[in-house]
Order: structure tokens, then sequence, then C-alpha cells
């Protein structure tokens, strides 16, 4: 064959092309391979998380006594039921040091959150341990899946998953 | 690293050159893929690089007015920021940017002697280099709350990266423990009281998302190692309030943190305090961590994984360009070091009254009809008193041994056969030729009236075997032009003296070059098993016990591809013969002989580091500079490459100087960086791919034009 490189003693040269084709495939094999690592890495990076939005079962309580002024806003569609002043009126506030500002709803919510000396106090005049109050410091509350059963009134959608594994007890529903 | 140039040591084309045929992908498609990958890894370094030292930033000037004051720990409420506390007499300790292999364990133990829970705040990243560290810190029973996945400053990224940060450390989290929480430390916070405008934003945005907030109401400092008294003192109780204590398990010496520690612990029992985790004191029975979801814990294990995969492939690669540099430094500063070296003993060689034996010059000529006539007329133009030229027309199509006919000059010989590759035309031209010292050139060589007499004079020592002459660039014209003119010169000049005092010149370009007969039949004569004959030979004629010398004053003045396309086919060719040769010699390094084996120790290895391994690296040296120039680095890639630049050009400029050249076109010599040398490693990568495949490469004739300007 005059011309061509690949007499047959030529280095290197395969004459029948079957190492080329061998070769060609595992090259394509790791490129997609290592594409397809790219890939998963990117999603992800970029995949959204949903946090789990953590109940925070008793957070109304957990609030300093005069919390959540935010309730009192007449514009809230929320139910009013927390005595209110405004958290910065009383810095000072600890949830034992102003027993009667607390909210109660702590027992509805979580019943077993009573390791906590002070919810035993209920003297809040509007706040009853309805469902409705607890959870409800937003009333949209309910509502939201038990996936996000967050206390969080302004609870948007969490994307994906939000896990509700540790299904606090909720109140709603009585 | 950037200015290194694939080492250019090569000679002239052969006749026939390699055509295109169905393209091959595979490779392209892979190094794509493999480039991404190293981008990836590379990006998700920076990400990670954040994880800056620990530290709380002093109160600002302008103290947001609005700032919660109910508690340290905020969460949202209505769309407004509340703080919560800790309920009276409890206090948790808390640690920021661990996990830190060699304090966190410290940290632990002293918690687990004085039987304290705690909270560690995890710095995501950190917690994917050592998740069994975060496992261990959740088996003593302590709670894991977020750090960010960088400790980057919340309030200073923009909104898409604070995003990413907490996500991250989510994942890194949910990698490493299957944990999903819902407690975040913002890093460089302390106590709500501190909080700026900007970082009330990102707590604000932050409880969006649905996290409590844990900043803190003791903040020890102990980031900046204050004393072990002070850190006591700054995170010691105050009254009955609970309280949430600041200190830190990594990101730097934490050696007075965990001194302090069983103080700081011992004043809040003699104060009547119970020890808690952040989420129990403020009253979460149910723990601030709940089992990740699957796609979440998914995620990860995948991040977990590419960020230990991407550290591995960052060092591995960092380390080879690292070695590359020192290496290129090295052989650069050999070269210039050596090369006053090499012109003294070389002109001893040559010392004396010249040596003036019956020349044979062998011209192989396929389809050259536009050079060969004045190729041919330069050769008995020549000042070589005795002297037989031997055309050897290998089945040329143009006419060419119809050319070499007509000219009917004297001692000019013809032979024409069937079209079998140059080396075959060199074996008849062998076979024909009546003298024992051969010329070798191709067909559109000009030589100048001096060039055989000189080539041929450090054959007169029976101890060398072949010589290599002094190659040069005669159509200069275009960038093209240039940049081979320099590549060549600085390649012949510089290179081919330190292989030539190493005595193991690899290469003697068929372009110019002189063998004795014995030596080329005790190297077995020409061979057509490799694309790059002239390397071959020469590897062939070490191996057979002679040596091979570099002489720069015989100029042979050669046509370089004018064509982007023809250049690529010509290393297409070179690279690949290259590769052929070191593969066929590969056992050089056993020969007995003195040249054979320091052919194997010395050249092979260096033709492979230089030709084959650093153009391979070069396409990830150059995602390196371009990932460094778009990333805030540019300054410094701007300094290296500036600095490659400069010793590149002068080097250069040195070569040009040795070899009596205009120094002008060195102006082009940086704009080889963006184009010609990627199209030297891309070419070098093909032929890797195709010699690993076994491809046979059918030959193709270059373009030829004549247009060869040998300088008066």
């Amino acid at each position: 064959m005059s011309g061509l490189s690949g007499t047959p003693r030529a280095v290197f040269v395969d004459p029948s092309g079957r190492r080329g084709r061998t070769v060609r495939r595992v090259m394509w094999t790791l490129g997609l391979l290592v594409g397809l690592y790219c890939a998963l890495v990117v999603v992800a990076l970029v995949l959204p998380v949903g946090m789990s939005r953590l109940a925070v079962p008793g957070l109304g309580p957990l609030l300093p006594g005069p919390v959540a002024p935010a309730l009192a806003d007449p514009g809230s569609d929320s139910a009013p039921l927390a005595p209110l002043t405004t958290p910065s009126a009383t810095p000072s506030t600890t949830p034992s040091t102003t027993p009667a500002a607390r909210v109660s709803p702590t027992q509805a919510t979580v019943p077993a959150a009573t390791t906590e000396p002070a919810p035993a106090v209920v003297e809040v005049p509007v706040a009853t341990p309805t469902p409705t109050a607890a959870p409800g410091r937003s009333a949209e509350a309910p509502g939201q899946s038990a996936d996000a059963p967050g206390n969080d009134p302004t609870a948007k959608p969490v994307p994906a998953s939000t896990h509700a594994a540790v299904p606090t007890p909720r109140p709603t529903k009585g | 690293m950037v200015g290194m140039a694939a080492v250019p040591t090569r000679r002239r084309g052969a006749h026939v050159e390699y055509v295109a045929r169905r393209p091959a992908l595979a490779h392209w498609f892979l190094l794509v893929a493999v480039l991404s990958a190293l981008l990836l890894a590379l990006g998700l370094q920076t990400l990670s690089s954040g994880v800056g030292g620990a530290g709380t930033v002093e109160p600002r000037e302008r103290v947001a007015a609005d700032a919660p004051t109910g508690g340290p720990v905020l969460v949202q409420d209505r769309g407004r920021l509340v703080g919560v506390p800790m309920q009276d007499r409890t206090v948790a300790l808390t640690f920021d940017d661990g996990p830190d292999a060699r304090w966190t364990p410290q940290v632990l133990e002293v918690l687990a002697r004085e039987d304290v829970p705690a909270t560690f705040f995890v710095v995501g990243a950190r917690a994917v280099e050592d998740p069994a560290l975060v496992r261990e810190v959740l088996a003593d029973g302590h709670e894991i709350g977020e750090h960010t996945w960088s400790h980057a400053d919340l309030s200073a990224v923009p909104g898409w990266r604070r995003n990413l940060e907490l996500s991250l450390g989510q994942l890194g989290l949910a990698g490493s423990t299957g944990l999903s929480t819902s407690l975040l430390r913002p890093p460089y916070s302390s106590s709500p009281g501190t909080l700026d405008a900007a970082e009330l934003s990102a707590a604000t945005s932050a409880t969006d998302a649905g996290y409590l907030v844990v900043l803190a109401d003791r903040d020890t400092k102990d980031w900046s190692s204050p004393g072990v008294e002070q850190i006591v003192a700054n995170g010691g109780p105050t009254g009955t309030d609970g309280h949430i204590v600041l200190l830190h398990d990594g990101g730097g010496d934490r050696s007075e943190t965990i001194a302090a520690l069983p103080a700081l612990i011992e004043s809040y029992r003699a104060a009547g305090y119970r020890f808690t985790t952040v989420s129990e004191g403020i009253g979460l029975t149910g723990g601030a961590s709940r089992p990740a979801a699957a796609v979440p814990a998914f995620q990860g294990h995948v991040l977990e994984f590419a960020v230990h995969a991407s550290s591995w492939l960052v060092t591995a690669v960092s380390w080879a360009v690292l070695g590359f540099g020192l290496l290129s430094l090295l052989r650069t500063v050999l070269v210039v070091a050596l090369a006053p070296h090499h012109v003294r003993v070389s002109a001893r060689r040559v010392a004396g009254e010249p040596w003036l034996p019956p020349v044979s010059v062998l011209v192989p000529a396929y389809n050259e009809a536009v050079g060969i006539e004045r190729a041919v007329r330069s050769l008995v133009a020549g000042d070589h008193p005795d002297l037989e030229v031997v055309v050897i027309d290998d089945g040329s199509t143009d006419g060419t041994a119809d050319v070499v006919e007509r000219l009917g000059l004297p001692g000019v010989r013809l032979v024409r056969q069937a079209n079998g590759g140059k080396a075959a035309a060199l074996r008849t031209g062998t076979r024909v030729a009546s003298h024992d010292v051969l010329v070798m050139l191709d067909g559109d060589t000009v030589f100048e009236p001096d060039t055989i007499r000189l080539l041929i004079q450090p054959l007169r020592d029976p101890e060398v075997g072949a010589v290599s002459g002094n190659t040069k660039v005669g159509n200069r014209r275009g960038l093209l032009g240039r940049w081979q003119h320099l590549e060549y010169v600085s390649g012949f000049n510089l290179d081919r003296r330190l292989q030539d005092l190493w005595g193991c010149i690899t290469t003697v370009p068929g372009a110019a070059g002189a063998f004795r007969r014995q030596a080329v039949e005790a190297a077995g004569g020409l061979s057509s098993e490799t694309l790059a004959e002239d390397t071959d030979i020469t590897m062939g004629v070490l191996r057979a016990g002679y040596r091979v010398v570099h002489e720069e004053r015989a100029r042979a003045w050669t046509e370089a591809p004018s064509s982007v396309n023809d250049l690529w086919r010509q290393r297409y060719r070179w690279s690949y013969g290259t590769m052929q040769c070191l593969w066929k010699h590969r056992h050089a390094v056993l020969d007995r002989g003195g040249s054979g084996r320091r052919l194997g120790l010395i050249g092979i290895p260096y033709m492979l580091l230089f030709q084959v391994l650093l153009p391979l690296l070069a396409p990830a040296i150059d995602l390196f500079a371009l990932y460094g120039l778009f990333t805030g680095n540019a300054q410094s890639v701007l300094t290296i490459w500036l600095a490659f630049a400069l010793l590149q050009t002068a080097v250069t400029a040195y070569a040009l100087h040795l070899d009596g050249e205009r120094l002008r076109p060195l102006w082009s010599l940086p704009l080889q960086q963006v184009f010609y040398r990627q199209l030297i490693y891309l070419v070098v990568i093909q032929s890797i791919a195709s010699a690993v495949a076994g491809a046979r490469l059918p030959w193709h004739k270059l373009h030829r034009s004549g247009d060869v300007v040998v300088p008066a």
C-alpha cells in the first residue's frame, strides 16, 4: 500500500480498526459519565432545598410575653388573641418574669412542651388554648400542609421536601 | 506556565500528510467533559473557600434601630423579627466554625467530662470534609445548627449567594448527618443589639425561609484570643437571665477556648444555671432538627462527594501545573545557561582546516515541482567541491522529475520510483548514493552556499553519526509565519543546543541533516514504521552507539505551512510520528551503548514530558488562568502570565541573537498565547487519541507556494 503509513508494521497502527472502535467507545462512555457527574453536581447545587420548616410549636409561648405586636395589628387577618405589647416595650421580659403576659396556648400546642416552668400560667385574658389560638397566631397556619406546620404566618409554600417527619402535635381542629 | 508552549523541537514536513477522514469526536467530547468537571471543581472550591476566620463584629456605628430586643433567638412573627429569650437560669454554650479535626474533639472531650450539652453551628463546607466528626458531635448528645456553607457574611453577599449559602449549608448537614436543622447562626454575628441594617435584613430573609436565627447574648470574643480569663469574664453569667454563650471550635487556634471552658462552665454552675441546647433553652421540646428528606439527603451526599473529588482534582492538577512550571523554568534556565557553552563546544568541533570528503545529497521529492528547481540549484551552487545530488522522485504526479531532468545540471542524478513515502525514497537514495557522507533534505529546502560544507564538518569525528542542521523558516509573512519562525529559532537553536550537550539530540530534521552511511546502516536504515522517519533514524543512530550533534551554522531555509489547516496537518503528523518513535525506542534505556542509554534516560523522558504530557495538561493550565482571570484573581493571573511572557520573550530574544536574527518579530510572541499555543496542544491531544486508537494516518501533500525567502 503505497501512500499509507499503515504498513503492517507501523507503530501503533491497528489495521483491523477494532482497537479504534473500542477506544472510541470507551472515550464516549467516559465523557458521558463525566458529563453526567457534572450535571448531577450542578443539579444538586441549584435544586432548592426544602428546609424542614420547623414547627416551632410553642413559638407563641416562647415569645416574650407581650409578643407579636403584629397580632394586634388591625390589618392583620389573624385572630387577635394575645395580650399585646410590643416586644420593645418590654425589652427585659422573659417568660417567667411576665407570666401573665404569656400566651398560654403552649399547652394546647405542645402538650409535652411543658418542661418549662412558665407555661402553666394561663391567666391570659384573651388567649385561650383554643385551637385557633395557638398555631393560629397565624390564621392560615392550619391551612398549611402538615409539611409546613410553621407558625410563621408568612410561610410561603416551601419548595420540595419539607419534612414533617417529626409530627409536631398541633392543636388544630381541637 | 502560561508562557510555555509545547516544545517546538521539530523539523520540516515530509512529503505526505494525512487527510482528514471521518472526523472522530470522541476525544474532543471527553476533553470538554473533563474540562467541565475541572471548571466545576474550581467553582466548588471557590464557593467553599469563603471559609474565613472566626470572628464577630464589633457593634457598628449605626445599629439598626428596630433590632429586636426580646432575646437572642430571632424568629419571624407576622412579618416582624422577634427576639426569643432563653429561659431563666439556663445557658446554651454554642460553638461556631467547626467541625475542626484538631479542636472539635477537644471541645467534645471537655463537654463530656463536664457532662454538659452544647450547640454546634457547623460550617457546611467543613462538615462535608469531615462528616464523621459532625456525627460524633451528634452522638455525644449535642445539637447541630447551620453556620452557612462557607462562613460567608450573609449581610455582605448578593441575594443569590445568600440563598446558596443557606441551602448548601443545609445540604452539608443533610449529607453528613441526615438531618435538617432550623437553627442558623449567621457568621460574624454577635448579639441582636449589634445588628446593623444589612445584618437585620439578612436575618429577616433567613427567618423568611423558616430559620430561627440564633444570636448570642454573651460573646466571649474567644476568636480574638483575648486570654483565658477574659474569655471566662466575657462569657460568664449575669443575673439570672438565660444566656446563649458564643464560643468557637474552629477557624483558628482554639486552645484558649478549650482552656477557658471548664472555668466558664463552673461559673454557670456556681450561679445555679442549667445547661441546655439552644432549642431546649427556648422551649422547643422536639429539638430543632428533623431527618432530612430523601432528596436533600441525596443532594448532600452528591455534594459531599463532589467537594472531595473537586479538592482532589484541583490539588492534583495544581501540583501537576506547578511541577511542569518548575520543570519548564528549569529547562529555560539550563537552555540559556548552557547555550554559550555550546557555542564554544560546537566551534571547537569544526575548528581547523575544512574537511572536504565527497558528499551525496539525497533530495526526496514528491510533487515538489514548484520548489525543486530552486532547491537543486542552491545545492549545486554550494561551495563544497565534491558533490553528488541525487533527486529521488517518489512517484510525483506534477512532473517534478521532468523539471529536474530538464535542468540537466552536471552532478545531479535523478532516480524515479513508485510512490512509497519519504522513508522509501531515502532508502532508495541511500542505496544508489556513491559516497559515504549523506546529506538529506526536503525537496523544497533551500541551502545556503556553505550549508553542506558546514553541515558535514562534525562528521570528521568518527564517533559522530549524524549532524543536525539549523532549519529556518523562509516564509515569515503573516502571524503564522512569524510564530513558526520564532518557534523554530528558540526550539532549534536553544533546545537542540541543550540536547546536544546532553548527548541525546532526538531529531535530526528531515529538512537538513548529514549522516554517516555506516551509522544509517547500523541503525537499520530508514524505516516506514513511523511517520517521523527523521526522529526514528536519529534515535536509531544514537542506539547504534554514534553521537549526534547540532551544527547551527549550517542553515537550511524551508517553507513553513502558511495556512492553519496545513499547519494542523503537519503538526498532527509530527506529533503522531514522535509518539511512534518514543514507543518504538522505549527500550533504549536498556541499551548497552552510552548514547542509547542516554536517549532512554534523558532524551525520551524529555520528549515525553514536554511534547506529550505538557500539551495534555495545557488545556487545564489555560482553564485555570481563565478561571482566575474572571473570578477576581485577575491580578495574580496577569502577573504570572506577564512574568512568563517576559521570560519567554527574553529567552527568544537571546535565541534570535545567537542565530543572528533581527528582534523585530518578537512583537508577535505574546499573541502566540491566544491561538498558536492552543493549536499546538490541541493537535497533540488529537494525535494522542489517534495513537491510542491505532488510527492509520493516510498521507497528504502540503500545499507549496515556493515563496521561501533566503535573506542575502
